[in-house]
C-alpha cells in the first residue's frame, strides 16, 4: 500500500480546513495562556506569601498533568456538574490552563532577568506601579519571552492533536474520518504529518522573524 | 464517607494496575530514548555527511510532528503494510524515537558548548577521534545536558498517557474505562491526576539527587529548558 | 649554541600552504629545527602562527607541503605514532573539565600510549611534582587558577615524554601575575634542552630562553635568525618595528 498522491490532493482542502481549526485552538490557547501566565508570573514575583504558595501549587500541578487527562476532565467533568462545554471549549480550557502554567515560568524568568532595579527606577521617577509595569517592565518582558514563547507554540501545536480524542474536528480527527471511508492510513497520516511539519516550522520561522523585528539594538 | 470508600475500593485498584503498565512503558522508553538521543546527537556532530543528514532528518521530523501522529503512523500505517506491532511495542518504539529526537537536540547543544580545543588536546595526546568523543566530549556533554534531558523524561511520564490511543491498558485507559462505568468523571480523573503528579514529583526528586551526584566543581550545567 | 658538525634536524617543513576558504593563512612556509632548540615564533595576530603549529602535529592538515619529524614524513596514517612523541600546550589550556588534575595527565598515557594505570600514575605524579602541583592532584580544573591550569597543561604535555613540545600562546590568556609561574617552567624546559616551538609575544622569555626566532607575517616567515640578532640587527625593517613594539608593550623581561 503506497502513497496515493491523488487521494492526498483530493483530501487536502478538507484536511487544511481542519488545520485551520488546529491553528484556531492553538492561538486561542496561547492567548489565554499568555494573559493568565503573565498574571501568574506577577503574582509569583510580587504577591504575598499565600498567593505565591497557591500559584506555585497551581503551576506545579498543571505541569505534571497529561493533556489527555485535562481534556477529558473538562469535557466529561464539567457537564457532570451542569456546565455545558463543547469540544472546542474543553480544549481551550485544557490547553489554555496548561499553557498558562508553562508561560508563567517563561515570563517569570524574563522579568527576573530584567531585574528589579528598572522597576525601582521607574517608581522613583514618580510612575505608579501600574504605569511602571505597563510601560517599562512589560515591553521588555514580552520581547525577552519570545524564544520561550516560540517553543511553547511548538508544544501546544503538537499537543492539539490530542483533541482528536474528544472529537474536536481538527486535523487528526478529519484525517480519521477520511480513513474510515477510504481505508488508506498511509496516505492520510503521511499527508497530515507533512502539514504538521509545515505548521510547526512555518510558525517557528514567523516567530523568529518577529523576534528579529522587535529586537532592541545592543540588547543581549 | 461512601464516597471515599468508593474511591478507595473501586477506583484506586484499577488505577494502580494501569499505573504499573504506565511505569513499564516509561521505564522501557526512557533509557532507549536517551540512547537514541546520544547516537543521533553524536551522528549529527561527528558523523560522515550521510549519517549527519540522517540524524538531522530524525531531529527535524520527530520534533515537528505530534507524538500522536507518530504513534498512529507506527500502529496503523505499518499494519496496512502487513507489519502488525503489538500496542505495547508500538508505544515504546514511538516514545523512544520521538523522545530521542528531543534528547538529541539538547545533547547536541551541550556537545557544541564544549571547547573544540579539548578535542584537539585529546588528539594531540595520540587519542583517536572516537576516543576523544567517548572519553572527553560525552562525559561532559551528558552532564551539561542533564537538566534538559531530565525535563524530557518528565515529559515522557505525561506522554505515556497517549498509549491509550493504541489501546495499551495503562493509567489513562483504566481511568477512561472507570468513567464510562461509574459516571463520576471528576473524582476519577482527579485521582488519576494526583497519581501523575506523584509520579512526576518523585521522578523530579530522583533526578535532582542524580544531578547533585554528577556535579563536578567548575563544570556548569546548562539552564533548564522550560 | 649550535656548534655541532652535523646538525641534528628533528623537524623539517617544506613549502607549507594552507587556506581557509578564500583566505591564505600559510603561504609557503619552510624551515628546519634542530634537536634541543627553542624556537620563538612571533608576529602580528592572524598571521597563521597557531595554524602552523597545528599543521606540525597534523591537527590541521596542510594543503600542500611536507613535514618530516625525526626523518619520517608526517601523514594521516602515522599521525598517532607522531603525536606520542610530540606534545602541544594550548592558549585556553584545553584541560578536560570532568577529570581530576591527575586524570588529565594520565589519560593520554592510558588511552593514547596504552600504558597501564599504575605506570601512568607514577609518571603523572612525577610531572605534576615537577610543575609544583603535587598537592592538587585530586582537584578538578574548575577549582584552579589560570596559571595552575596551564601548569597542568604543561605537565600533561610532559607526561607523554615528547621529543618536541609546541606551545600555542601559552600565557596569552593569563592574568599578568600568573604569567611568571608558567614562563619559569618553560625556561627550565629550555635549559634542559627540550626542543620547543613557542608562539608568544613574551619577549623577555624570548631573550632569556630562546635560541632562534621565526618572524611571521602574511603567512610567510619574513625573517629568521638567532634571537639576539633579530633584536639588535634584523635584516628586515618590519621585523625591527614589530619586535620593538612588542618590547614597548610587554617589557624587555
Amino acid at each position: 500500500m503506497g502513497f496515493d498522491v491523488g487521494l492526498a490532493l483530493k483530501s487536502l482542502p478538507y484536511l487544511l480546513s481542519g488545520a485551520g481549526i488546529t491553528i484556531g485552538i492553538v492561538l486561542s490557547a496561547l492567548l489565554v495562556g499568555a494573559v493568565l501566565g503573565l498574571l501568574i508570573a506577577f503574582g509569583q514575583l510580587f504577591g504575598g506569601k499565600a498567593i505565591q504558595r497557591a500559584l506555585n501549587t497551581y503551576v506545579n500541578f498543571f505541569r505534571s498533568q497529561p493533556e489527555l487527562l485535562l481534556l477529558w476532565l473538562f469535557w466529561l467533568g464539567l457537564p457532570a456538574v451542569g456546565i455545558k462545554v463543547g469540544a472546542f471549549g474543553a480544549a481551550l480550557l485544557a490547553f489554555g490552563l496548561r499553557s498558562a502554567a508553562y508561560q508563567s515560568q517563561i515570563f517569570r524568568g524574563s522579568i527576573q532577568a530584567i531585574g528589579s532595579s528598572q522597576l525601582m527606577a521607574a517608581r522613583s521617577m514618580g510612575l505608579s506601579l501600574h504605569k511602571s509595569i505597563v510601560y517599562i517592565l512589560l515591553p521588555q518582558t514580552l520581547r525577552l519571552s519570545i524564544p520561550g514563547f516560540t517553543s511553547e507554540y511548538s508544544i501546544v501545536l503538537k499537543d492539539s492533536a490530542v483533541a482528536y480524542s474528544i472529537g474536536l474536528a481538527e486535523l487528526v480527527t478529519r484525517g480519521g474520518f477520511i480513513i474510515e471511508r477510504t481505508f488508506d492510513p498511509t496516505t492520510i497520516y503521511l499527508t497530515i504529518a507533512g502539514i504538521y511539519l509545515c505548521l510547526t516550522y512555518g510558525g517557528i520561522k514567523v516567530l523568529h522573524i518577529a523576534e528579529k523585528k522587535f529586537k532592541i539594538p545592543g540588547y543581549h | 464517607m461512601g464516597e471515599i470508600n468508593f474511591l478507595y475500593h473501586t477506583v484506586l485498584p484499577p488505577l494502580i494496575k494501569g499505573t504499573i503498565v504506565s511505569l513499564e512503558l516509561i521505564v522501557a522508553s526512557a533509557p532507549i530514548g536517551l540512547l537514541v538521543g546520544i547516537l543521533s546527537a553524536v551522528g549529527r556532530v561527528y558523523g560522515r555527511p550521510g549519517i549527519r543528514h540522517l540524524c538531522l532528518l530524525h531531529q527535524i521530523i520527530f520534533r515537528g510532528i505530534p507524538l500522536l501522529v507518530q504513534l498512529f503512523i507506527l500502529f496503523y500505517v505499518l499494519a496496512a503494510w502487513g507489519l502488525r506491532l503489538t500496542p505495547f511495542f508500538c508505544a515504546i518504539t514511538a516514545f523512544s524515537i520521538c523522545s530521542g529526537a528531543y534528547h538529541a537536540e539538547y545533547i547536541r547543544g551541550a556537545i557544541n558548548s564544549i571547547a573544540a580545543t579539548q578535542v584537539m588536546a585529546a588528539r594531540s595526546l595520540a587519542m583517536s577521534k572516537w576516543q576523544a568523543i567517548v572519553f572527553i566530549v560525552l562525559p561532559q556533554a551528558l552532564r551539561k545536558a542533564i537538566p534538559s534531558c531530565s525535563n524530557e523524561i518528565t515529559y515522557l511520564i505525561k506522554y505515556s498517557s497517549l498509549a491509550y490511543m493504541v489501546t495499551v491498558p495503562e493509567l489513562m485507559t483504566e481511568a477512561k474505562v472507570l468513567t464510562s462505568r461509574y459516571f463520576k468523571p471528576i473524582e476519577i480523573f482527579i485521582m488519576a491526576g494526583v497519581i501523575y503528579w506523584v509520579l512526576v514529583t518523585f521522578a523530579s526528586r530522583l533526578i535532582n539527587a542524580f544531578e547533585k551526584k554528577m556535579e563536578i566543581p567548575g563544570l556548569k550545567l546548562t539552564q533548564k529548558q522550560l | 649554541m649550535n656548534t655541532k658538525e652535523q646538525p641534528d634536524v628533528i623537524l623539517k617543513a617544506e613549502d607549507i600552504h594552507k587556506s581557509y576558504g578564500e583566505t591564505k593563512i600559510l603561504d609557503g612556509i619552510s624551515f628546519e629545527v634542530e634537536r634541543g632548540e627553542c624556537i620563538i615564533i612571533a608576529g602580528p595576530s592572524g598571521t597563521g602562527k597557531s595554524t602552523l603549529l597545528r599543521c606540525i602535529n597534523h591537527l590541521v592538515p596542510p594543503e600542500t607541503g611536507r613535514i618530516w619529524f625525526n626523518g619520517k614524513e608526517v601523514a594521516r596514517k602515522n599521525v598517532n605514532e607522531i603525536r606520542q612523541k610530540m606534545s602541544m600546550v594550548f592558549q585556553d589550556f584545553a584541560l578536560f573539565d570532568h577529570l581530576t588534575v591527575l586524570s588529565n595527565v594520565t589519560i593520554g598515557l592510558i588511552k593514547g600510549k596504552n600504558m597501564d594505570k599504575i605506570a601512568a600514575r607514577e609518571i603523572a605524579s612525577e610531572k605534576l611534582t615537577d610543575v609544583g602541583l603535587d598537592r592538587w592532584m585530586n582537584v578538578y580544573p574548575g577549582e584552579l587558577s589560570g596559571g595552575q591550569k596551564q601548569r597542568v597543561g604543561i605537565a600533561r604535555a610532559l607526561a607523554m615524554e615528547p621529543e618536541l613540545i609546541l606551545f600555542d600562546e601559552p600565557t596569552s590568556a593569563l592574568d599578568p601575575e600568573l604569567i611568571g609561574e608558567v614562563l619559569e617552567i618553560m625556561k627550565k624546559l629550555a635549559q634542559r634542552q627540550m626542543t620547543m616551538m613557542v608562539v608568544t609575544h613574551e619577549m623577555g622569555f624570548a631573550r632569556s630562553a630562546g635560541d632562534r626566532m621565526f618572524f611571521m607575517e602574511g603567512g610567510k616567515i619574513l625573517e629568521s635568525g638567532p634571537i639576539t640578532q633579530m633584536f639588535s640587527n634584523p635584516r628586515e625593517k618590519r621585523t625591527g618595528e614589530f619586535l620593538h613594539k612588542l618590547e614597548e608593550l610587554y617589557g624587555k623581561g
